[in-house]
């Protein structure tokens, strides 16, 4: 019942067209990974970010994933001393591609690059990219891997900071068209883990929607290097705000959350918010969650369902009856 | 140093003109189920196998039939054809497919994981090596020995490979290119040549100058096989860096093709003679849709097949035609006109002409005339002198100095319309301008005289365009019933082949012999300076008759424009073949905008671009379609041997066959025979199917051959022999059988018939003879019988004559008379009586009915009766007497309870009365003559007779009373004598007859005359039958 609802929500969100990788809703400003030299205090705990691509099975068009400054020197990116960092983009489909349990697991170990490799690029410092997009591309949608569980061919694309110490931020785009960003209908994007860089400005605040099925009675929320940076919340259309433990430089910090009633068949809203009094630049934040039985629960950056509304529980009566 | 070693730079050109080629697409549309098409091959049969995103196809350029496997994720990777004609694939889930001949199944090369196999290579020592993408190399031996490399090259992504030697490969890698050396052992060692090649090596191509490497985004290398060194390869100025390469194709020496994921088909040439190589874009560039190339393949028909990610499978229709293109608004792609001198081309858009290096892509120059965009160009003209003429639609004619770079108006005069220039020719300093309003004739840049014009003694003062021919004859297209030219400044008209009919000509074009052809507007082409002046319309095959401009081309080819099409007409072959630029568009030529150039080009200007068509690479005509059996069906069962023996029967043949010519596969024709049916091939047809009914016995021998769209071919044929074996009965043996059984059986047969018949011979003459004895003796008895009888009749004769009076009895009364009676057989029928009664003699002549015996009996009745009746007193004369004898006739011949004898007598009787003379006559049905007074009387009796009739009543018989006179002669007889035939004619004496015989003989004494009625009588008779008795009583008085 868990992957059909999934499917169901997928289906009914498909009319967002959530191709951008952060989309608009989570207000992230970037994806970030930093070469495997630096040290996991810059906010990486892996140097290494998994995110998967859907596409509907009906979708007969080739497709392309973009990725924005794709290198490591230049605009956006986080510089370690000199820009040394060279970053690796490989894009799987085929058998393996999300099956293996190892591609969705946290941490880039064993099989994590299952599946058969589409397209592999490494940038460093050239600036051919830089504040540009990099195409991969074009794809034979039937060339990922087709599951029933997520509702779709679903395409793998793995970032490595495989040399060097600096942070390089990006952004993807699943798109129709080699130079421009045209969302693939029905398209949808999502990650067992995030890794990302948190606004400068104190009064953003950043979303991610992790899917909640009807079997989930609990979650752990695990976060890394908030820097107590603020605050993390929960938000859902049960609960207007529940703080969650937070982590401080370089550490990990998990709580529990009691999944309600309600909250099943919906996407939780991960709201980061930092703190207005302190100045914490560049924060970079990782980010899972895993149910009662230690199974991640998948964020897509489009929620399932649509963004989670707090309904309170009220009962309101007309005045006058 | 060798050229491919050479840094080579292009010429410094701006291709301000882009090109497009006609493409054909094949989607799911045109039966291709997968548009994601990564490799392309052909079998030796000329079929195409496509490997698709999921699985592979064989085209035959109708359909495509999935080969294996059809599965959704069955995605094909890579490709190999070897010399053989085996093919293989591989899959992206690592399967290898192998196709033999029709057949396609998987192999099994070894693959310990799967992996993405990249490419497939067989070296040359036969070892089949697959590449795969992360888990190494496997290589099966031409003794099926198989082997795996990974060990060493896992931290690689492999994508290409080619063999230096069985242990010796370069690997291309996500990480550049790798030098492997493979172990027995199955482990590798590797040296990387990142200083050079830092990034993605996905392809590899052996070519005559070396190996060629094609990177992801480092364009092309070559790689020295001797000694390794690696040199970027740099086109026109330019590496190849920005072109993403997924696939080389070395087409020849000199011309390449890469297929690229961003930038879709791009040519390289090496011009041999400078080392340096350019590069042709195939106008993909700005085409979403043919951007990402995975594979490039030229069939054996040079027919370009590309293999696209998305857009399925594309064929380069006619590499030799192509449109080129401003940048830009779509206006400024109106060419209309078009000129060339030496290596300069000269083309122009509205009002500005490009002034081209060879090739519009090379534009040296642009010059615009005036600042009205919408007065056109319509003719250019380079002379000698340096000079570029322009005619313009609007704005008369402009000179342009070519060295100087000097642009100024030419001043005609002011009428408008000799300002509107339609075209330019001319040679040497002389210059020839064709306007709305006659034509202008310029020498030295000088205005020779006015305009020559209708006053002049043109037909019409507009004309339309000029062509000046090899005689220095200046033809004018006008419309006319004649064609106009100028020759040492006389005008001239020679006739069309139209029967004076208005002719609208367009344009003109010389032919290699120096004949004239003419276009028109609506009559097509035709012949001017030839007496025969052949005539092509589109009955012929021309596309259109309205004509736009003509060239005549190296091959004397005349090239026609038309709305939509061109026309090529090969004036040796007198064959025509309609080219039609665009798939989907309208093409608007402009009038006279044709132009052959010396390099083996022709340009044409169009409203859709500069369109060119290159004659070097014109040739795929004299390739001949490969002939496949498609299925031989007879009578319901297929047949795949070509020499098929058949039971005696009648079979219903079905011949299936298909020409493989993928460059116009519904232009291929057929044709077809059965020898031993047919008396010739058939004529061509586009049927790939031929169907013979009702095939009986006898040796066969079915042909099929076939031709490209171009009537190319025939020399290769599809033979069947096919023997339907003659039934038994049509052997020789058997025919011979049948006669020699035939001829026995008869002989049998008659043999036996002959015994029978011998037997029944014996038989019979055994009854024969016993009946002969029978009839002999019944003969004899009959003979006994007969005498007894002839005897019994002879005595009864005797007895008759007793009782018939004696001739002395009649001679008592009347002394000259005669009887002659004469019985048909012994007794008669016929009697006579004689008797007196005091005065009164009593003389009768009966003819009783019927004669011979039973005559003689009514004969011997009626005397009785008449003797009984004449001694009746009661009878007083002759009528009574009849009367009397009538009814006695009846009471005796009639008894009570029988039957009434109807027979009876016809009889005269007289009664004469010596004393008074008195004659008193009565007759029952006979005649009787009386010579009385001189004069003849037929005295004819009552019509019945005697005994004979039933009469109730009894009625008088008529008595004819005469007083006889001496002298007076009475003659009574029977018919015996009237009735008989004879004579010359054979017909009766009759009455008449005999009356006439008395007449002749009544003076003579009644002796006499008897004696000559007996004569003639005899005579008349002659040799007939006597019919009766005969009796006839002569008396005189």
């Amino acid at each position: 019942m868990n992957k059909y609802i999934i499917v169901l929500m997928t289906a009914l969100s498909s009319q967002m067209l959530a191709q951008p990788v952060p989309a608009k809703d989570e207000n992230i400003p970037f994806l970030v990974t930093f070469g495997k030299d630096a040290g996991t205090k810059w906010g990486d705990d892996d140097y290494c970010q998994t995110f998967f691509f859907k596409i509907k099975q009906d979708f007969k068009q080739p497709i392309y994933i973009r990725v924005f400054d794709p290198d490591c020197s230049g605009q956006h990116d986080e510089k370690n001393a000199d820009f040394n960092t060279m970053t690796k983009y490989s894009v799987y489909g085929g058998l393996g591609c999300i099956s293996n349990k190892d591609a969705t697991g946290t941490d880039p170990v064993g099989e994590f690059k299952s599946g058969t490799l589409l397209g592999t690029k490494t940038f460093g410092q050239k600036s051919d990219y830089d504040n540009g997009w990099y195409t991969f591309g074009p794809f034979n949608p039937s060339d990922g891997e087709l599951s029933t569980k997520y509702g779709g061919y679903i395409f793998k694309i793995i970032c490595e900071g495989i040399k060097g110490d600096d942070g390089n931020l990006y952004q993807y785009f699943l798109t129709t068209h080699p130079e421009k960003n045209l969302p693939v209908e029905g398209g949808n994007a999502f990650t067992f883990e995030y890794t990302f860089r948190l606004h400068k400005d104190p009064y953003q605040t950043s979303h991610i929607y992790p899917f909640v099925d009807d079997k989930v009675i609990s979650i752990e929320q695990r976060n890394f290097d908030w820097d107590n940076d603020g605050y993390i919340k929960i938000c859902s259309v049960a609960t207007l705000g529940e703080s969650v433990n937070i982590s401080n430089e370089n550490t990990w910090s998990s709580s529990i959350y009691e999944i309600k009633k309600a909250e099943r068949g919906k996407s939780l809203d991960i709201q980061f918010t930092k703190d207005k009094n302190t100045t914490v630049n560049n924060n970079n934040v990782v980010f899972s969650v895993r149910n009662q039985y230690g199974e991640l629960l998948p964020f897509y950056v489009v929620p399932i369902g649509g963004k989670p509304k707090y309904q309170p529980q009220t009962k309101v009566t007309p005045v006058g009856q | 140093m060798k050229p491919f070693l050479t840094l080579l730079i292009g010429l410094l050109h701006f291709s301000l003109i882009g090109q497009t080629f006609k493409v054909k697409k094949y989607l799911e549309k045109q039966g291709l189920p997968n548009r994601f098409v990564s490799a392309i091959e052909q079998d030796a049969q000329g079929y195409l196998w496509v490997g698709t995103g999921n699985g592979i196809y064989r085209f035959d350029g109708f359909e495509f039939i999935n080969a294996a496997p059809n599965e959704e994720q069955a995605s094909i990777t890579a490709s190999l054809r070897q010399t053989n004609g085996v093919l293989w694939f591989g899959l992206n889930d690592g399967r290898l497919m192998k196709i033999e001949g029709q057949t396609c199944s998987p192999f099994d090369y070894g693959a310990i994981q799967p992996s993405k196999i990249n490419q497939i290579v067989l070296s040359q020592s036969g070892t089949l090596m697959v590449l795969t993408q992360d888990q190494g190399l496997y290589c099966v031996n031409a003794a099926g020995i198989k082997k795996h490399y990974r060990a060493g090259l896992e931290e690689f992504v492999l994508y290409s490979l080619y063999p230096l030697t069985e242990y010796e490969l370069l690997l291309g890698t996500d990480m550049g290119l790798i030098h492997a050396h493979l172990k027995t052992d199955g482990a590798s060692t590797y040296d990387w040549n990142e200083t050079i090649i830092e990034t993605k090596v996905s392809t590899m191509a052996q070519s005559p100058f070396g190996l060629i490497i094609g990177t992801e985004d480092q364009g092309l290398y070559t790689y020295t096989l001797a000694d390794g060194q690696i040199q970027s390869i740099i086109a026109d100025q330019s590496d190849l860096s920005r072109y993403q390469i997924n696939a080389i194709h070395i087409a020849n020496n000199t011309n390449w093709h890469l297929a690229t994921n961003n930038a879709g088909l791009i040519g390289l040439h090496l011009d041999t003679t400078t080392g340096q190589f350019s590069h042709q874009s195939y106008g993909h560039e700005n085409d979403i849709n043919m951007r990402s190339l995975r594979t490039v393949f030229v069939d054996r028909e040079n027919n370009i097949w590309l293999g696209t990610f998305g857009q399925g499978l594309m064929l380069i229709q006619d590499q030799a035609l192509c449109i080129h293109q401003s940048a830009g608004l779509q206006e400024n792609n109106d060419f209309q006109a078009v000129h060339s001198r030496a290596d300069q081309l000269f083309i122009a858009s509205r009002n500005t002409v490009k002034i081209c290096d060879k090739a519009p892509e090379k534009v040296l120059n642009e010059i615009r005339v005036g600042n009205n965009s919408e007065n056109h160009i319509t003719a250019l003209h380079a002379d000698q002198q340096g000079t570029l003429w322009i005619g313009t639609q609007l704005d008369g004619l402009w000179q342009y100095d070519l060295s100087k770079g000097a642009l100024k108006k030419f001043k005609l005069t002011d009428d408008i319309l000799n300002n509107q220039i339609n075209d330019l020719t001319g040679f040497e300093n002389h210059l020839y301008v064709a306007t709305e309003y006659g034509i202008f004739h310029i020498h030295d840049h000088q205005l020779l005289q006015n305009v020559i014009s209708m006053q002049s003694g043109l037909a019409h003062n507009a004309v339309r365009s000029m062509h000046r021919d090899g005689q220095g004859r200046i033809w004018l297209a006008s419309t006319h019933n004649e064609v106009t030219y100028i020759a040492d400044g006389i005008i001239q008209n020679v006739p069309t082949p139209f029967q004076g009919a208005l002719v609208e000509i367009t344009c003109f074009a010389e032919d290699q012999q120096g004949q004239i052809w003419a276009g028109t507007d609506g009559n097509g082409v035709f012949m001017l300076t030839s007496h025969e002046q052949p005539v092509f319309t589109k009955a012929e095959g021309l596309h259109s008759d309205h004509c736009y401009g003509m060239t005549v081309d190296q091959y004397n080819r005349l090239w026609v424009t038309h709305r939509g099409a061109i026309s090529r007409i090969d004036l040796n072959k007198r064959k025509i073949q309609v080219i039609e630029p665009t798939n989907d568009v309208d093409v608007l030529f402009a009038y006279n905008a044709v132009e052959t150039t010396g390099s083996g080009h022709v340009y044409f200007g169009s409203d859709k671009g500069l369109i060119e068509y290159d004659l070097n690479r014109d040739n795929n005509m004299e390739i001949e379609p490969i002939l496949n059996l498609g299925h031989l069906i007879i009578n319901d069962s297929i047949y795949t041997s070509t020499d098929i023996h058949l039971n005696h029967g009648t079979y219903h043949i079905e011949l299936q066959v298909i020409g493989i010519s993928l460059a116009d596969p519904q232009g291929v024709q057929y044709q077809y025979l059965l020898e031993g049916y047919d008396s010739e091939w058939s004529a061509p047809t586009h049927d790939r199917q031929m169907i013979y009914s009702k095939i009986t016995d006898g040796h066969y021998k079915l042909r099929v051959r076939c031709f490209n769209a171009n009537g190319f071919g025939g020399s290769k044929e599809i033979n069947f022999s096919i023997h339907i074996a003659i039934p038994f009965w049509k052997t020789w043996w058997f025919i011979v059988g049948c006669l020699a059984a035939t001829v026995s059986i008869i002989l049998l047969i008659i043999r036996y018939r002959e015994r029978a018949l011998r037997k029944d011979q014996i038989k019979l003459q055994h009854a024969l003879d016993d009946r002969t004895r029978e009839v002999v003796q019944q003969k004899e008895l009959l003979e006994i019988s007969n005498k007894d009888i002839t005897d019994s009749i002879r005595y009864a004769k005797n007895i008759q004559q007793a009782m018939l009076p004696s001739h002395s009895l009649l001679a008592q009364h009347f002394p000259d008379a005669f009887i002659y009676f004469k019985p048909r057989d012994i007794v008669s029928g016929d009697f006579y009586t004689i008797a007196k009664f005091e005065d009164v003699v009593v003389v009768s002549c009966a003819d009783c009915t019927g004669h011979g015996v039973p005559g003689a009996f009514m004969s011997l009745i009626g005397s009785t009766i008449l003797k009984e009746v004449s001694n009746d007193k009661t009878v007083q004369n002759s009528g009574q007497a009849l009367i009397k004898l009538d009814h006695r006739l009846r009471e005796m011949l009639t008894r009570e309870g029988s039957t009434a004898v109807s027979d009876g007598m016809d009889i005269s009787i007289f009664d004469y009365n010596i004393r008074t003379r008195k004659l008193q006559l009565a007759s029952a049905n006979r005649s009787t003559f009386l010579r009385h007074k001189g004069e003849w009387i037929e005295i004819k009796g009552d019509r019945r007779n005697v005994g004979g009739q039933t009469m109730e009543l009894w009625e008088p018989f008529q008595l004819h009373s005469y007083n006889i006179e001496p002298g007076d002669c009475i003659y009574m007889f029977s018919d015996g004598i009237t009735d008989q035939f004879g004579g010359p004619l054979g017909k009766k004496i009759k009455r008449s007859g005999l009356l006439e015989w008395l007449k002749t003989i009544h003076e003579q004494p009644m002796s006499v005359q008897r004696e000559f009625i007996k004569t003639a009588f005899k005579d008349w008779k002659s040799k007939h039958e006597q019919t009766d008795d005969v009796i006839i009583m002569g008396i005189r008085f």
